[in-house]
């Protein structure tokens, strides 16, 4: 197994402004969406994933599908080890790798040789800058653009350093959550070769999003998310017709 | 390579030391912050070393003439060591109260260590202190400042102050990011802390019970095992002792404080 769940539950606590000082406690009516507020003890939190269980094998290439706020992001960010859970138990073997929020933490005022710099030296240590670095040139054809300050580039050109950037070292076990399309139709096509080469390498990957389309493409099981609770696990092309029919 | 994930914590040193000595993102992230602040800006964090220096240049005329300080040389490498001991010391206390609050992105969309973002801001102010110690050359160079085998004092001290402060980083930080007014707070006190502080007066000038107000101010401490070796002067016993214990205090009381609740630090960023 490369990822092993095993009852886990992710409880979230909240902190209100004013909560503390003023111990006045807000009042939570029925939601369609997101998991379930517990109000009961003394701490306010969000139940974000409840008694998950989940064995992930070399190969594997999950599709995580729920409404927003099920708990997918959660669940992925738990899997990298971002988020604590609270009870359960986690068994990770591999090195991972997740594309969650390109480009945070990077000023505009940067330029886009700079930041694939440190992009690269924060994120790939083990990677030098130089040898990552003509692939993106390449690959994003900013040219001149390479020099100049982020603040100039349009998003279309962003989104292409950054889609670049996200794709262009590999890891075992691969998290993806919402974000991979990118630029003008020119570019989404060359991004989907990118992605699909990208890929063949991963050989585990979990993706959360909303694109059924990309689910269909990349993922060959599915698991629907309400509530932080598992509720299907299948053949990809059956959690969509289900979460499919869910919707209406 | 194998993660298991469990509630129980690794040693607060392999925690605090050993991992991010291993791993080193915080060189790129301490640098990238430097550069980020003073991007379009034509001295950089030259600045803070040219705020020094004007400061100094005008304490120490000043006060020299209202109080008649006898030697002013003397008094002149008093005042800028102590700045360039200040400045460190205070913009580590500012910046620590948002040095989880300021990483927040990497620290809730990477897998990066905390520990890296503490190591950061602290590398971070490692650079700033190089800077201003061009303040210290020029001084030197203008024989203001002495130069001898104490000097040499300065290679263990500082890394010293550097080992010491790193479970402070963490604990405050984790502290001011679940409580936002702490870091309001200290905003107002640094000034406070400047005038208790022996930085523009002599800690010798207060007696009896009134040199309780340097004696049991850490910061003093702190300061003066920097300061010292920068004016060429011997550190005493005293220091060393008050060292040890701040050391003692920080790794025994707030590395395990910083042990027992960073995980719940992603809840509050």
């Amino acid at each position: 197994m490369v990822i092993i769940l095993k009852n886990l539950c992710v409880d979230i606590p909240i902190y209100l402004q004013g909560y503390d000082r003023l111990l006045k406690k807000p009042t939570f009516l029925t939601r369609s969406v997101g998991a379930n507020v517990n109000i009961s003890s003394k701490q306010l939190s969000i139940k974000a994933i409840t008694n998950f269980n989940l064995d992930i094998q070399t190969g594997d290439r999950i599709g995580l599908l729920g409404h927003n706020g099920a708990g997918k992001s959660t669940l992925l960010k738990t899997i990298a080890g971002i988020i604590p859970f609270s009870s359960g138990e986690l068994v990770v073997n591999g090195k991972i790798g997740c594309i969650f929020d390109n480009g945070s933490g990077f000023s505009n005022e940067l330029t886009g040789r700079e930041i694939i710099k440190f992009y690269c030296k924060i994120n790939y240590p083990n990677y030098s800058y130089k040898s990552i670095l003509e692939d993106i040139l390449d690959f994003t054809e900013l040219g001149d653009y390479i020099d100049l300050p982020l603040r100039v580039y349009s998003a279309g050109m962003t989104a292409r350093l950054y889609a670049a950037l996200s794709t262009s070292t590999t890891n075992d076990i691969l998290l993806i959550d919402e974000g991979i399309g990118t630029g003008d139709m020119a570019f989404q096509k060359k991004f989907v070769k990118r992605l699909d080469n990208y890929l063949s390498k991963i050989s585990t990957l979990i993706l959360a999003s909303h694109s059924l389309e990309l689910m269909a493409q990349y993922c060959d099981q599915g698991i629907i998310i309400e509530k932080g609770v598992k509720i299907f696990q299948g053949d990809i092309k059956n959690a969509i017709e289900i979460y499919k029919n869910g919707l209406t | 390579m194998k993660k298991k994930y469990k509630n129980t914590p690794k040693s607060i040193f392999f925690l605090l030391l050993v991992e991010p000595i291993k791993e080193k993102k915080w060189l790129s992230i301490g640098y990238l912050d430097v550069i980020q602040s003073y991007r379009r800006s034509f001295f950089g964090p030259l600045w803070i070393t040219l705020s020094i220096a004007i400061q100094a240049i005008s304490v120490t005329f000043i006060y020299s003439e209202l109080f008649k300080v006898p030697d002013q040389r003397e008094y002149y490498s008093y005042v800028v060591c102590g700045l360039i001991a200040w400045a460190w010391f205070s913009s580590l206390l500012t910046e620590m109260g948002n040095v989880f609050l300021s990483h927040a992105s990497y620290l809730k969309n990477t897998t990066i260590n905390k520990e890296q973002v503490v190591w950061a801001i602290g590398w971070k102010n490692v650079i700033i202190f190089i800077h201003n110690m061009c303040l210290w050359i020029i001084y030197w160079l203008f024989g203001a400042i002495s130069v001898n085998i104490n000097t040499l004092y300065i290679f263990i001290t500082f890394p010293l102050v550097f080992f010491i402060s790193l479970p402070v980083i963490s604990a405050l930080g984790l502290l001011f990011a679940r409580y936002r007014d702490f870091s309001r707070l200290i905003a107002s006190l640094i000034t406070l802390l400047l005038i208790i502080t022996p930085i523009f007066w002599r800690a010798e000038q207060l007696t009896g019970t009134r040199a309780l107000l340097y004696k049991l101010n850490p910061i003093y401490y702190l300061v003066e095992c920097i300061r010292a070796p920068l004016m060429g002067h011997e550190i005493t016993a005293f220091t060393w002792l008050a060292l040890i214990l701040i050391g003692i205090f920080s790794w025994t009381i707030l590395a395990p404080f910083y042990l027992q609740k960073k995980n719940k630090l992603i809840f509050w960023i």
